[in-house]
């Protein structure tokens, strides 16, 4: 009996080894290699439908005896960056499940760990031309074999962003899409576009900044440039060095995970196109008329529906406020205030929404308000929280003033518009006294 | 150090929990006699070498109390003059440290109460110019109306209390109240009531008739005061919201 056990116990191993033995899954690296360093070897692991938790080696060459890689379908390579220990990226798994999810892709996971394992951080980024000459190789003996660079999308991360940029480049930009997230800054800074991932290396380019005074890079990189919380310190993120790893890390890493909960659909990341992320916040760029009927760019996937506008336009900036955790997207409303004061008052906005069950609050007091006769005052109010339908709506307006009258701000009208959802109705309310630091609550009404 | 400060000696302090004691001063002998040699008994202090070795240990606790003591007496002493007739140095102080909070209590009262709202004050002498909107709404509960002619008495009550309830909306309102005449309201027309609006206004008006006294804020506000309504089935007054239009005429109709 013990006997017969131990055999069963044997083979089922043998099998769990056999079955192993077939995946060919990213190589985590030892101390020894990343230590002293890794000569560059690149290596192709495709994920298809079929197989989304076992990769299989693709050869270079002969790439056409895989019978899970069906070059009619469209490809996406996922280049990863700087792999300081030569660690596995934590997300490879989940972009490659998000993205089988999409449509119907061969999903190409580029692991050119043993390169961008070194603890200098030089070798990698010579390595990345080097990589990039490797990929373009494979994807040239691919438009040999009859596939269209159109069907091509490069998704690259930190480094991984501008070897896919050379990648592109060497094609001479005939890629059908690159996507950036946050290409690395440290020796990519201040170079010329050629030496660095730029909108000609690809038909379209979007790129997402999300450390962009640490690890990322400054400026404009694609056809559009995504600017989470302004591209540089994210929500959430430590503020000391205390904080570990986590802090050298974490804004750099956002770029992923935001990515990852765009194409997840959970996050709703609609950004709009301005020209700082100062002004944005001031309420300045909630217009999305450029892209009708679609609305404001929404980071993602599916960049079809702005695509066309956005290669007309050249090169866009586009702005965007994210939560500190997953979920990432917040709940954006436009509210125009008009004021009938002769006299000129200034203040900060506390706009609070219930729906009988919960409330949520938005403080928008990054500076002050100004509330001038017959004028609008444009805000944008973000909430953490989506609430639907809004029953009551508490507005106060704080001045600071603690001794003295008690000024009153009278509004001729309040109007908040949601920015995210344009099938929910616009809120008015006409007439209302507020006193200075005292809070009015008021039940919204459709605006005419 | 001062020379008239009694230096106490610490004779063999046993206790080390003893914070107080533990905590040792040492002097120089100023005028180089070396007295009884003292020995601190905290282990906790460290003996230095002092000058050519010659010191004396003092409490520092002792020294403060007589001190805090001396210089207590000579505060108090000093609080007590007086200064002119019978009023003492404290007296004068406090009272000083009450005109200060008095002026500012003056001061802040005088400016709250003495604020003028520039918004409050208008002069409805001025207002000359006419203004009319004209509109309509429905009631939900109107089933006794439907024959007018049937029911001239109730009719009648009906209109009065809708043009109150207009009245007080308008009156009530902070932005069109100093501007807002009367209310007409017309026969009804199948459960719906005709109304027109006079408002009076400054003959300098353009920003006014554009913002404050716009369609718009005229019927919002009449609108949301519909929507604040409650909405009781048993209420004849009670106006579907939406069957509100109003639009701006430019002579009396009605």
């Amino acid at each position: 009996m013990l006997l017969w056990c131990f055999l069963g116990l044997v083979s089922i191993f043998m099998l769990c080894e056999g079955q192993d033995s077939e995946c060919d899954n990213f190589i985590d690296l030892d101390f020894h290699d990343w230590f002293m360093g890794t000569n560059l070897y690149v290596r192709l692991l495709l994920y298809t439908r079929a197989n989304l938790d076992c990769g299989h080696k693709l050869s270079h060459h002969n790439f056409t005896l895989e019978p899970l890689f069906d070059l009619t379908r469209p490809t996406t390579f996922v280049i990863h960056g700087y792999r300081p220990t030569g660690a596995s990226p934590v997300w490879i798994n989940h972009i490659v499940q998000l993205l089988a999810a999409q449509e119907d892709m061969n999903i190409l996971v580029v692991d050119w760990n043993r390169g961008a394992a070194n603890l200098n951080y030089f070798t990698p980024v010579t390595n990345t031309r080097r990589t990039a000459a490797n990929i373009t190789g494979f994807i040239e003996s691919m438009e040999k074999e009859g596939t269209s660079l159109d069907s091509i999308h490069l998704i690259g991360v930190s480094l991984g962003a501008h070897v896919a940029g050379f990648i592109g480049a060497m094609l001479g930009g005939r890629v059908g899409r690159i996507t950036g997230l946050d290409p690395a800054g440290p020796m990519f800074a201040g170079v010329p576009p050629e030496e660095r991932l730029d909108p000609t290396d690809a038909q379209f380019v979007d790129v997402l900044h999300t450390d962009m005074n640490f690890f990322g890079l400054r400026g404009t990189h694609g056809h559009v440039d995504f600017y989470a919380n302004g591209g540089l310190d994210q929500p959430g993120c430590p503020k000391t060095i205390f904080s570990g790893k986590s802090y050298i890390v974490c804004d750099h890493q956002r770029s992923v995970f935001l990515y990852l909960c765009a194409l997840n659909h959970t996050c709703n990341l609609m950004a709009y196109p301005c020209s700082s992320y100062t002004d944005f916040l001031n309420g300045q760029c909630l217009q999305c008329e450029t892209f009708k009927p679609a609305s404001c760019p929404v980071l993602g996937y599916n960049m079809s529906l702005w695509r066309d506008t956005l290669l007309r336009l050249g090169q866009t900036r586009v702005f965007f406020s994210t939560r500190a955790e997953a979920p990432f997207s917040k709940t954006s409303y436009r509210v125009d205030l008009v004021t009938w004061n002769q006299f000129l008052r200034w203040g900060v906005v506390i706009l609070r929404l219930h729906n009988g069950k919960n409330v949520i609050e938005s403080r928008i007091d990054h500076k002050l308000l100004r509330f001038e006769q017959y004028t609008s005052t444009r805000l944008l109010a973000q909430f953490d929280m989506d609430l639907h339908p809004v029953q009551k709506i508490s507005l106060r307006i704080v001045t600071g003033n603690v001794i003295g009258p008690r000024y009153k701000i009278r509004l001729l009208q309040i109007r908040i518009t949601p920015l995210e959802k344009p099938d929910r109705p616009l809120m008015c309310r006409y007439d209302i006294i507020l006193e200075e630091n005292v809070e009015v609550s008021f039940r919204p009404l459709p605006c005419n | 150090m001062d020379d008239d400060i009694e230096l106490k000696i610490i004779q063999g302090v046993q206790d080390n929990n003893n914070v107080a004691s533990d905590v040792c001063m040492e002097v120089n002998a100023e005028n180089g006699d070396c007295p009884d040699h003292i020995n601190c008994a905290s282990p906790l202090l460290t003996t230095s070498q002092a000058g050519d070795g010659s010191r004396t240990e003092v409490s520092v606790e002792a020294v403060n109390n007589e001190t805090d003591e001396t210089t207590l007496q000579r505060v108090k002493r000093e609080l007590n003059e007086v200064v002119v007739w019978k009023l003492k140095v404290w007296m004068v102080i406090l009272i000083i440290l009450f005109l200060i909070a008095l002026t500012v209590a003056v001061t802040l009262t005088v400016c709250a109460a003495g604020y003028d709202d520039e918004d409050e004050k208008y002069d409805r002498s001025s207002f000359v110019v006419e203004r009319f909107f004209r509109g309509n709404f429905t009631l939900a509960n109107n089933n006794f109306t439907s024959h007018p002619l049937t029911q001239p008495a109730e009719s009648e009550k009906l209109l009065e209390q809708l043009k109150q309830k207009l009245t007080a909306v308008y009156n009530s309102s902070s932005a069109l109240a100093r501007y807002f005449s009367n209310v007409t309201i017309s026969n009804f027309r199948d459960e719906t009531a005709q109304f027109e609006l006079q408002f009076i206004i400054p003959s300098e008006n353009e920003q006014l008739v554009r913002y404050t006294l716009s369609s718009e804020m005229v019927k919002g506000v009449l609108l949301q005061h519909f929507y604040d309504q409650d909405s009781d089935a048993g209420d004849h007054l009670y106006v579907i919201p939406s069957s509100l239009s109003i639009e701006v005429c430019t002579k009396r109709t009605i």
